[in-house]
């Protein structure tokens, strides 16, 4: 009979020093449990790093870049230039070039026929110039200049991912229109959006 | 006694750390609660949005919203695994017709994607495991209220800017426009159908000739075939109208509407009136111009790799890089009615006048 008093408080004891502890155990586990599945539920409604790099990849591709870059051109007579200072009128056509492009053969004497006043021909840095040379003398462009995009730049930001590709550009390197591959009737539209520019 | 007078706070304690545990799990794995974006009704995130737009631009009575809402299902038969982009077309910027002013979406777009003035929305596709997605894109859009208009007796265009009369007339040679370049049939059925001018008669009575051919399903693949079995579906009816239209000179567009109903709408432009709509589906109600928002308008003359059809189909679908072809969709939506069916992946539009959804 006497044990029991001393036994109750040491129980009670035991239980409330237990219970704190427990609870202190519980709140850490929660707090654990509560994060790591909070985390793993965001992540869930997010792509996947892999699946980001892709879906940037095919964004960059559908969107018509804002501007070209201010970029240095090395022009096939040795002369260095800027893109913006042979974006002398409101709107000049850039065509990205390369002599081993089969549109490109057929896309660069539309372009030069009517338009080549406002024509501004880049040929990639990694280009075989004797090359390049050869491929618009067969065009029988001989004395068309063009200039080479040395440091890639141009290919970069103008998002250049297939040849031909072709620019509408404004006066500070503005994107105004961009056709990707030949398509007669697109580079039609450019050159007359092209002539309303100059207009 | 002993025994059971300690075990009744051990059970206590297991009761709460059961509770909580569950309580932690069913917070961590629920949706995101109530005033987060995703779990609101689009009604109640449509008029969040425009009582802001309505304190940036006023309540200008020219202002409409349009919404455009992309839902995956959850169920096996809908959802299409996978990571990639959602891309759906929200309004489309036309000089003088109509002019885009501000765009919002939920959740947060990845970038807004403008082609040939058509302004497509890109979200991320998270789908590496089954549930339902959904996505709500709103333009703020200047357009006038729609009014029934009677062309005048001799209309012109000659007042039309170069390069858009340019692509309006542009071809079925000059786009090889559903493979109606190869039809030997369609310059012939163009002309007879079209009758002679003036242009806005031709339009109708090739838009009146469609309207009685329509039937609700019809395949598509061929329209070559349609002209001639005298069927053709919604699809093809305003492929058909705006091609044949060009083929007899008469400038054309087709347009897709943010309207509770699919709507297609094929326009064309006169210097009394401006630009004229014609609704495929109600050719009687005769011309009109203004109303619903309008979502895209076709045929785009470059390629947009996020889209159905090249634009002719408005909806949203979910796109990934494929190895053969750029980008290609992995999981399409079906234009639908507002309130459609909630057993297929659908977009949903509609306009809503600012001044109604900021009350």
């Amino acid at each position: 009979m006497s044990d029991a008093p001393s036994l109750g408080l040491w129980k009670a004891r035991t239980l409330r020093r237990a219970r704190l502890r427990d609870v202190m155990w519980l709140l850490l586990v929660c707090l654990l449990g509560w994060g790591s599945l909070w985390s793993g539920n965001r992540a869930r409604r997010h792509l996947s790093p892999d699946g980001s790099r892709a879906a940037a990849a095919a964004l960059d591709d559908l969107e018509l870049p804002g501007a070209l870059p201010n970029v240095e051109l090395a022009g096939d007579t040795g002369q260095v230039v800027r893109l913006f200072d042979l974006l002398d009128r409101p709107a000049t056509v850039v065509s990205v070039y390369a002599h081993w492009c089969a549109p490109c053969q057929k896309e660069l004497p539309v372009l030069t026929g009517e338009s080549k006043d406002r024509l501004v021909v880049v040929v990639g840095g990694d280009e075989d110039l004797k090359k390049t040379r050869q491929g618009l003398i067969n065009l029988g462009l001989k004395d068309l200049h063009y200039f080479v995009d040395t440091s890639g730049r141009l290919f970069e930001q103008g998002r250049v991912s297939s040849l031909p590709t072709t620019f509408l550009l404004g006066r500070k390197g503005r994107v105004r229109d961009r056709v990707v591959g030949y398509s007669e009737f697109r580079l039609r539209m450019l050159l007359t959006r092209s002539r309303i520019g100059d207009g | 006694m002993e025994r059971q007078a300690s075990f009744g706070p051990l059970l206590g304690m297991k009761a709460l750390a059961t509770a909580a545990v569950s309580g932690v799990l069913l917070l961590a794995v629920a949706e995101p609660p109530a005033g987060s974006e995703a779990d609101h009704s689009a009604d109640a995130l449509l008029r969040r949005t425009a009582r802001g737009w309505c304190a940036r631009y006023g309540h200008e009575p020219g202002l409409q919203v349009a919404s455009v809402e992309v839902r995956f299902l959850e169920s096996p038969e809908q959802f299409s695994e996978g990571e990639g982009l959602v891309v759906a077309p929200v309004a489309v910027d036309v000089p003088g017709l109509q002019k885009v002013v501000d765009v919002d979406a939920y959740p947060p777009v990845l970038r807004r994607l403008p082609a040939e003035g058509i302004l497509s929305l890109a979200w991320e596709y998270p789908g590496r495991s089954n549930r339902a997605l959904r996505y709500l894109g709103l333009a703020l859009v200047e357009r006038p209220r729609r009014s029934p208009r009677q062309p005048s007796a001799q209309p012109s265009f000659v007042g039309l800017q170069a390069d858009v009369r340019e692509e309006a007339l542009a071809s079925v040679a000059d786009l090889e426009e559903h493979n109606l370049e190869r039809c030997a049939a369609f310059p012939d059925w163009a002309r007879t159908t079209a009758g002679e001018p003036p242009h806005t008669e031709q339009l109708l009575r090739l838009a009146r000739k469609l309207a009685d051919q329509t039937v609700a399903w019809s395949e598509d693949h061929d329209l070559c075939a349609a002209i001639q079995n005298g069927r053709v579906s919604r699809h093809g009816a305003q492929v058909l109208a705006v091609m044949a239209a060009r083929q007899v000179g008469v400038p054309a567009f087709a347009f897709a509407t943010a309207s509770p109903r699919p709507a297609r709408l094929v326009g064309t432009y006169t210097d009394q009136e401006g630009w004229l709509f014609l609704d495929l589906e109600r050719v009687g109600a005769g011309y009109f111009s203004g109303g619903d928002v309008l979502t895209t308008r076709v045929p785009i003359i470059g390629n947009f790799g996020a889209s159905l059809e090249s634009f002719w189909n408005p909806a949203g679908a979910a796109y990934a890089a494929s190895s053969w072809s750029g980008l290609s969709s992995f999981s399409q939506t079906e234009w639908a009615r507002e309130g459609a069916e909630p057993a297929r992946n659908t977009t949903t539009t509609r306009s809503v006048p600012l001044v109604e959804a900021c009350r």
